[in-house]
């Protein structure tokens, strides 16, 4: 014989960790950017329901994002989802709108990555409650912050000074599609499913992909391979907490104002204005960070896979 | 696509015509002739990276302008070439009534709250931009095919993992789609039965809505088992997350791409054709 | 345990590196979390140029074994490893999955979800441009062409039927060029012919390419026909490693492995008992075993089959000129069906076989109301198909669709066995399920999601599902795909023990063991077209037929043939009792 038998090759292999292998993460990823891009065809076949000017439609499934995030890797179901949108719904139905997917991906991903932080136990019916609405929340005041920089961006400054009530017609328009979003997509699609969901499926679809539940007592996103602390998170919570908070107030200011003095002029209109610019800029510089964030991430774990690989090859 | 879907939707709701189960089956098909079919097209033969340049040039050029003489040329330079990269009636008409949609309810609502005419031209300006972008976005992209597109995004070094992902959802839509369809007719024939549309038709949404959700159920299962193996088999064919494929095997995939004289030729007639609706637009308002 | 490896005496060695393919010491492995260990303590030496043949029961480890062989164990599921894997000499240990790809070829047994790629050609060539072969298209071409497959390299790979996926599958390996190849049940979902062209495939690799071909399988008529030597896998160690006609004569240890004898080997073992005492080899291809029995043709007249009086039975289904088609993604209608009219009557049963794409599984839809036929007429249980919802048909028909994880919509078998009479509502809701859980051997299953069962359970869950919705007519798409065969003939029994409660049943599949021992009727169809409706021993002496609609009758009947019986045997105590000698002439 060949070789003793009591040769061991995999005797240098240290005990399987806890962290993600590489195949894991694409495994989290591939999954969950089939599903949520399954999930986008479906709800364009559903029909929508136009009532007067508001269409009344399911924009996206948001549980299936959430119970994904829930029960896997946050962070890594944040990247696959809206990849998935992107590519099963958008690319494949030439629907694809260049640099606007890019502010979408990265709005998506910012929602689901805090969303799945939320939950930390997926059992716990309160927290599937409340992650939906947060990622709609999310997804959509960074949507609305964007577009109305876009109408600020793209109106000649002299025009913008003058145009009376646009502002207020965005901010309702906006407004009243983020409360209908709300309802429909964070909480019929969104809150109702994911509570139904996650339970069901909270370990029976770890074991399929060789991963372990998630632990309540311990939940991932406490420290991650990619070093999440809590308190960025925590951070980019607040963050965007603010904004929503600014937001509303803006909101009940114009809904007073803005209806109660048809044609009428404020002049600390102006004022809140200068706010309000400043909290699109810190929701796009939240925005921005947390891709940036994302592709440093990235980045490491490649140069530290590459280092993995280099000295396993030495040895 | 959306309206046509639901227009099989809610025939097959109202009565039994033959077109039941065919009308999952047309949209089934239909999404496969709109993500497989290559229409042609001025753009369709062009390298990608070429077809990205040109869609850039586009779309940057008309947030660089106030001026409404600029923003009227790129607007018919962007239609014609949607057109020509022959689009079809169907995107092009949803598009044009979205936009006259969202214009006319954005105007009316301006009104409401007190605009004036400022404010109606603000908003002509804003969406003539968002216009051309979105035309110049469909012209592009519908000439390019999922694969074509992901190649030139991987030229541009975008993460290889997109280029994966659209080679899988176009192999795997098909299949999930079935799959989706098995699981919704056993909903249909093994659960209870619908009873009565109700008010507005709230029962037959409520029972749609419900089995959508159920429906994912086994869905999630069953396509966690199916990405265990296409991951599995990733990994035996030399595609991995962080590496994905490696320098060598992507200048092979991209050494099928060619930039011709006739890509560069379309970039520099395309910047001549912004350049000249630019210097348009300063003549034909100099007050600007 | 016996000797590890008997043939180790002849080994051959690689030409070239002296070295043999495989060489496994002492492995261990263990899955994380899992309780015991998978593998436990394999020792086994795989020549090369050898076509082995892994062959053992449900959880007998191989599986896990032969993905020791390119190194997804351990690099892909981590767990608790120690032993030694050698390919070719070189260890799997300190390489990554991706390297050792090049030197072993790995064909899963869901293949399906191999393919990653939308075209043929791609898929093939995907893993060459990855690891950056500058010669990519040469080897892709090559591989297509060594399997004769040349013509599908611009096709997409989801208007594959499951015998060309397979073979792009095995494509997508070869364009690597891998010295060996280890291929998971290639014969689970194909129908007979096809799985016959997957190993002739395999066999002119073997012997012209001179790779080493290991395949995983539980047929026992393919292992006696292809393989060269089998390893028997048992509680995740190698209980033996033999040459094939050695293993086959073991049947004993097959049997308890699930793996019961090839057909012509059980008859020969009951008729000659010099076979039976392991004198003489047993034979591995009918035409052996019909020159070893020529001796025996005391042929007693087989009593005629009784044909169902069928005009005297009631109607449950009937199709009159039925038309029916797709809608092509290139345009127009594919037509599927093509003036199809068939009558069904109480208490058959009935098989529908033939081709991929010959039309069984959309005929199956139009009976079940949940296609309407374009053209003709469909009446199942005196009611139009046309004039009820699918949702109401409902109950009266039950279809089971080929892929059991797609019939289990709830979380527990309790819940999907209930849902149909929950649904409507039935007051004894709760009585029903507990009859149908006991009656179906379920009850200590009930709780299970039927996703985490075995194969043979799914299929016993998904018959439980059809019982508790009482339908008249039960439509089953392929109830016996990629089972073991102990599993197959429990599906077969209950299938029989079903049609007291059941009126009648119609089975589309490609198994012909299950048309032999189950079916009364076969209806053939090809093309849309029925072209011949008969009973199984009819059909299995019919030359023609068989060949058009690429059927192939179980070895039992292709003896009875060879012997020229009439009509000829269905089943091995059959066959056995047509040719058992009469006392006085006896040998």
């Amino acid at each position: 014989m060949s070789i003793p038998d009591t040769a061991n090759d995999f005797r240098g292999r240290l005990a399987a960790g806890s962290e993600l292998s590489g195949s894991q993460k694409l495994m989290i990823l591939v999954l969950s950017m089939t599903l949520y891009g399954v999930g986008d065809l479906v709800c364009q076949i559903i029909p929508e329901l136009e009532a007067g000017p508001f269409q009344i439609g399911v924009s996206y499934f948001a549980f299936i994002a959430v119970v994904l995030a829930a029960l896997l890797n946050p962070f890594w179901v944040a990247l696959g989802a809206p990849l998935g949108e992107l590519v099963f719904a958008d690319m494949l139905l030439g629907d694809f709108g260049g640099f606007g997917e890019l502010e979408g991906f990265l709005q998506t991903a910012l929602a689901i990555f805090v969303a799945g932080t939320l939950v930390r136990n997926p059992r716990s019916l309160k927290q599937l409650a409340v992650a939906p609405v947060v990622m709609v929340l999310i997804d959509k005041l960074t949507g609305a912050a964007v577009d109305i920089l876009k109408v600020v961006v793209g109106i000649d400054p002299e025009t913008l000074e003058d145009a009376d009530g646009l502002f207020s017609a965005l901010l309702f328009i906006e407004g009243s599609d983020i409360v209908i979003t709300v309802i429909l997509s964070g909480i019929l699609f969104g809150a109702l499913p994911a509570m139904w969901l996650a339970p069901r499926l909270y370990g029976k679809i770890e074991p399929i992909m060789g991963l372990r539940p998630r632990d309540p007592q311990n939940p991932p996103t406490m420290r991650g391979p990619w070093g999440v602390n809590i308190w960025v998170v925590g951070a980019l919570v607040f963050l965007v907490a603010g904004a929503i908070t600014m937001f509303a107030q803006w909101e009940e200011f114009v809904g007073r104002e803005g209806i109660g003095t048809f044609g009428a002029f404020e002049p600390d209109y102006i004022d809140q204005f200068g706010d309000f610019y400043l909290w699109i800029a810190i929701l796009i510089a939240a925005a921005v960070g947390f891709g940036a964030f994302i592709v440093i991430k990235a980045l490491r774990s490649r140069s530290a896979t590459t280092v993995e690989r280099r000295s396993s090859d030495r040895a | 696509m959306t309206a046509a879907v639901a227009d099989a939707t809610t025939e097959r709701d109202r009565k039994r015509k033959g077109r039941d189960r065919a009308s999952v089956e047309w949209v089934k098909v239909e999404l496969m002739r709109v993500a497989y079919a290559t229409r042609g097209g001025f753009l369709a033969r062009r390298d990608p990276r070429a077809v990205l340049g040109w869609y850039v040039l586009l779309a940057v050029g008309p947030w660089l302008t106030y001026s409404e003489p600029t923003l009227v040329i790129l607007g018919v330079v962007a239609l014609g070439s949607a057109l020509a990269a022959r689009i079809g009636p169907l995107l092009l008409g949803l598009f044009l009534f979205g936009l006259l949609g969202q214009v006319a309810y954005l105007g009316v609502m301006v009104f409401v709250f007190g605009g004036n005419t400022s404010a109606i031209e603000g908003l002509v300006e804003v969406s003539l931009k968002l216009a051309i972008i979105s035309l110049a976005s469909m012209a592009a992209f519908v000439s390019l095919d999922p694969e074509k597109l992901s190649d030139g995004l991987a030229a541009l070094r975008a993460p290889a993992v997109i280029g994966f992902g659209v080679s899988y959802a176009y192999r795997m839509i098909p299949l999930l789609i079935d799959e989706l369809q098995t699981i919704i007719d056993g909903h249909r024939l093994r659960g209870a039965p619908p009873a009565g549309h109700g008010l507005l038709g709230w029962r037959t949404m409520r029972r749609i809505g419900a089995v959508a959700v159920q429906s994912f159920y086994p869905l999630f299962l069953n396509t966690a088992k199916r990405t265990r193996t296409t991951v599995e088999a990733l990994e035996t064919r030399g595609f991995t997350l962080t590496g994905g494929a490696n320098p060598a095997g992507r200048r092979l995939r991209l050494a099928a791409l060619r930039f011709t004289w006739a890509d560069g030729l379309l970039l520099v007639a395309t910047l001549a054709v912004v350049v000249v609706a630019f210097w348009a637009g300063a003549a034909l308002a100099p007050h600007r | 345990m016996t000797t590890p490896a008997a043939i180790d005496d002849q080994r051959v060695s690689d030409p070239v590196t002296g070295l043999p393919a495989i060489e496994i010491r002492n492995l261990r492995f263990r899955y994380p979390g899992a309780e015991a260990e998978s593998l436990r303590g394999v020792d086994l030496t795989i020549d090369s140029g050898d076509f082995v043949a892994v062959v053992g029961g449900n959880g007998s480890g191989k599986t896990t074994l032969c993905k020791t062989f390119n190194g997804l164990i351990p690099h892909f599921w981590n767990g608790d490893i120690s032993g030694t894997v050698r390919i070719q000499g070189r260890p799997t240990a300190d390489r990554t999955v991706g390297e050792i790809a090049n030197q072993v070829g790995y064909v899963f047994q869901d293949f399906g979800n191999q393919l990653v790629r939308p075209r043929v050609r791609d898929d093939v060539a995907f893993a060459p441009i990855n690891f950056g072969h500058p010669d990519w298209a040469q080897r892709a071409d090559a591989a297509l062409a060594s399997l004769d497959i040349p013509h599908l390299a611009g096709h997409y790979t989801w208007q594959l039927s499951g015998g060309q996926q397979h073979l792009t599958a095995l494509a997508g390996a070869l364009a690597l060029a891998p010295t060996i190849l280890v291929v998971d049940e290639p014969a689970a979902e194909v129908d007979p012919q096809r799985a016959t062209a997957i190993y002739e495939h395999l066999t002119r690799l073997n012997t012209e390419l001179g790779i080493t071909v290991i395949v995983i399988e539980h047929h026992a008529e393919l292992v006696a026909r292809y393989a060269r030597s089998v390893v028997l896998m048992a509680d995740g160690a190698v209980r033996w490693h033999l040459p094939v006609a050695d293993a086959l004569s073991r049947t004993e240890d097959l049997e308890a492995a699930d793996i019961p004898a090839p057909q012509v080997v059980a008859v020969t073992r009951a008729l000659v008992p010099a076979v039976a005492a392991g004198h003489r080899p047993a034979p591995l291809t009918v035409a052996a075993a019909a020159e070893l029995l020529g001796g025996h043709r005391t042929d007693r007249v087989a009593p005629p089959p009784i044909r169902p009086a069928r005009h005297t039975r009631d109607l449950v289904a009937e199709l009159d000129a039925v038309t029916h088609g797709y809608i092509a993604v290139g345009g127009g209608r594919s037509t599927v069906i093509d003036g199809l009219s068939l009558r069904l009557y109480d208490g058959e049963r009935v098989a529908l076989v033939g081709t991929n794409g010959a039309g069984k599984s959309t005929l199956l839809s139009v009976l079940a109301g949940l296609a309407v036929p374009s053209a003709g007429r469909v009446v199942v249980d005196g009611h139009d198909t046309r004039s009820m919802t699918a949702a109401e048909l409902a109950t009266s028909v039950c279809y089971l669709v080929q892929r059991p994880e797609e019939m289990f919509l709830q979380d527990s078998i309790r819940g999907d066995v209930a849902m149909f009479p929950a649904g409507r509502q039935l007051p004894d809701t709760e009585d029903i399920v507990d009859q149908v859980l006991a009656r179906m051997n379920l009850t200590d299953l009930q709780d299970r999601d039927g996703r985490m069962l075995s194969g043979g359970q799914q299929r016993r869950a998904t018959l439980a599902v059809a019982l508790a919705m009482r339908p008249r007519l039960l439509l089953l798409d392929e109830p016996t795909s990629s089972l073991d065969l102990r599993s197959r003939d429990d599906v077969i029994g209950l299938l029989t023990a079903l049609s007291g409660q059941i009126r009648c049943t119609v089975v589309a599949t490609h198994d012909m063991h299950l048309v032999a021992e189950w079916a009364d009727r076969v209806v053939v169809l090809d093309q849309g077209t029925i072209i011949a409706d008969t009973d199984p021993a009819t059909l299995f002496a019919d030359p023609q037929t068989l060949r058009r609609a690429r059927l192939v009758p179980p070895q039992v009947a292709q003896l009875g043939d060879a012997l020229g019986l009439s009509p000829v045997p269905l089943s091995v105590p059959e066959l056995v009792d047509r040719l058992r000698p009469t006392s006085k002439d006896t040998p």
